[in-house]
């Protein structure tokens, strides 16, 4: 998106976090699913035993030194996710051959979260068969990372927002 | 990764938020945890020496701020101060003979949030509030204000010096409308001490807070200076401290240290500002001419001298302090992402502020722990980070800055 798109399209949007998973638990939400589904974080630990802001060493490791950060020559397909008001915005890139992801890069805008998220999702989704890839959550990137705090779980689904709009670019192409 | 065992250096430019005690502070505070502790309000010898004390640092910090010893009232900080008079004041003359709430109060909308959230509490409770704006600089315009003024206006609390953008408002001006309307006015000063005069009849001002933690001075301890005649409603029930404006018994270490800090930040104001308003334009020069798309906010002169809030288009404001951290540098960022509401700070979108533009904002404040030295150390480390991160963005193209905002 150019600088003057971003510009013009801020005045008509409002920033609307995913609520949902405020008052979560900043822990490996993989490692511990509570019964309610796979993208619901548990409420039961208290808000208030964590610091409001903590990132684990590999959220740390990630944001200081991103992964396949940058742009493909010639990608199959890209998608973009998240919104400047918000203060995040995802690219993903996907080299695609036989149904194999070969390659894959991000370019994020926003906070240290956003950046180790989509860092953590081109980890993931390199070398995986499109349908295997597909089946990565969000609770996987979250458990990739260690966990991730409560007020920042709407990062890691904004990455894989990012990837699932270059796929539905790449079957859409391929058909 | 480097990893680098050996020590970082830590240069901390985030003054706006919190001081280092200085060494005079501490030991003028020692001496009255043990031995020379006591309650003023006992009547044996040892409360009666506490008593002196505390109308001794009275005195001192009446004397700098050019009033009364028994126009001061001791809080816990400039939160309580500001709360104190705000409910002390529309609680005092906005409550009829049936107790319902009548009456109108005007703050700007840079406000800090102790002064913005009881505002808005004040709101609920049936007072009706006017949010003055501001202009892209962060100044209150003189006439708005008086425009807004109404007959049942209370009060007008609006601040001396923003806490985010270190602009500086004309208070002198301002207090002047509305004493000549027999209006009140109360001023947030936190901010101001150590850069700006606090003479409040100079000022024109019928309330002020201050915070000792903000010049060098222990936290949790503050000041409110409420003029002689003007009607406080007690929000702190209880022993009748302070003129029964205020119960608890008094912080009588953290008083003391006060009245030395601020004592000492009135005497070294005129050569510390001189000092740090020359730091601080050389860094705003250097950035501005080493780092492309950035935006230096607030007032471009009426501001305080520690203050350089900056914006640069493109990157996120989280990802420069994280990155300026692992460096050892302590700043502070109004971006949506440092704090918890995941939206840019009020004081920004008040300034008006493109929002893209308002997430990559970092703000340094420079102190008495800062010289040149740390300038040459931050300016290329913040030079290559920028860089690195604008490298990483998908929105970020070169002459950003200004297809975001036309000046």
């Amino acid at each position: 998106m150019s600088a003057r798109k971003t510009g013009e399209k801020i005045k008509n949007q409002k920033c609307v976090a995913t609520k949902r998973f405020v008052g979560g638990k900043p822990t490996g939400a993989g490692a511990n699913r509570p019964a309610g589904g796979r993208n619901q974080i548990s409420r039961r630990n208290n808000l208030f035993s964590k610091p409001k802001i903590m990132y684990t060493k590999k959220v740390e490791e990630h944001f200081k030194h991103p992964r396949n950060m940058g742009e493909l020559p010639n990608p199959t397909a890209s998608g973009q996710a998240g919104n400047p008001v918000c203060g995040d915005i995802m690219q993903v890139q996907l080299e695609i051959k036989n149904d194999t992801i070969t390659d894959a890069k991000f370019k994020t805008f926003g906070c240290a979260a956003a950046i180790a998220t989509t860092s953590a999702l081109t980890e993931l989704i390199k070398g995986k068969t499109i349908a295997e890839a597909e089946k990565i959550t969000f609770d996987d990137i979250v458990e990739y990372l260690g966990g991730l705090p409560p007020i920042k779980m709407h990062c890691s689904q904004l990455a894989l927002n990012a990837f699932h709009e270059a796929l539905t670019a790449y079957k859409k192409k391929s058909k | 990764m480097s990893k680098n065992t050996s020590k970082i250096r830590e240069i901390y430019c985030d003054h706006a938020a919190t001081t280092p005690v200085s060494a005079e502070v501490v030991r003028a505070m020692l001496p009255y945890f043990t031995p020379k502790f006591g309650n003023p309000s006992a009547l044996h010898r040892r409360g009666q020496n506490a008593k002196k004390a505390l109308e001794e640092a009275r005195s001192r910090v009446a004397k700098v701020l050019a009033c009364e010893p028994a126009e001061i009232i001791f809080t816990s900080g400039g939160t309580e101060s500001d709360n104190l008079a705000l409910k002390g004041v529309l609680e005092a003359y906005g409550l009829n003979r049936k107790r319902s709430r009548r009456g109108h109060l005007i703050i700007s909308q840079i406000e800090h949030h102790a002064i913005l959230d009881t505002a808005k509490y004040l709101e609920k409770q049936g007072f009706k509030v006017t949010y003055l704006p501001v202009d892209r600089d962060g100044l209150v315009n003189p006439k708005k204000l008086a425009k807004a003024l109404r007959k049942n206006t209370l009060l007008v609390s609006i601040m001396y010096a923003n806490n985010e953008v270190g602009t500086v408002q004309p208070i002198e001006q301002l207090a002047k409308i509305c004493r000549e309307k027999g209006i009140l006015f109360h001023t947030d000063a936190v901010q101001a001490p150590g850069a700006l005069p606090l003479s409040v009849r100079k000022l024109n001002v019928d309330l002020l807070s201050l915070s000792a933690h903000k010049f060098y001075g222990p936290q949790g301890v503050g000041i409110l200076y409420v003029k002689n005649g003007v009607k406080l409603q007690t929000q702190n029930i209880g022993g009748g401290q302070e003129s029964k404006r205020r119960a608890s018994t008094e912080n009588l270490a953290g008083i003391v240290g006060l009245s030395v800090a601020l004592e000492n930040a009135e005497k070294s104001r005129v050569k510390e500002t001189a000092r740090l308003a020359k730091l601080r334009d050389k860094f705003v020069a250097e950035v501005l001419r080493k780092i492309p798309d950035t935006r230096f906010n607030g007032h471009k002169q009426k501001r305080l001298p520690c203050n350089a809030h900056l914006c640069f288009a493109g990157v996120e404001g989280e990802s420069i302090l994280l990155r300026l951290n692992a460096q050892g540098i302590c700043i502070s960022s109004a971006s949506a992402c440092a704090s918890s509401s995941l939206e840019p700070s009020h004081v920004l979108r008040a300034l008006g502020l493109p929002i893209v533009l308002a997430h990559g904002s970092a703000r340094f404040t420079f102190g008495k722990l800062n010289s040149e030295k740390d300038i040459a150390y931050i300016v290329p480390k913040l030079t290559k980070i920028i860089a690195d991160l604008r490298a990483m963005s998908p929105i970020y193209e070169p002459g950003m800055l200004k297809k975001l905002i036309k000046e």
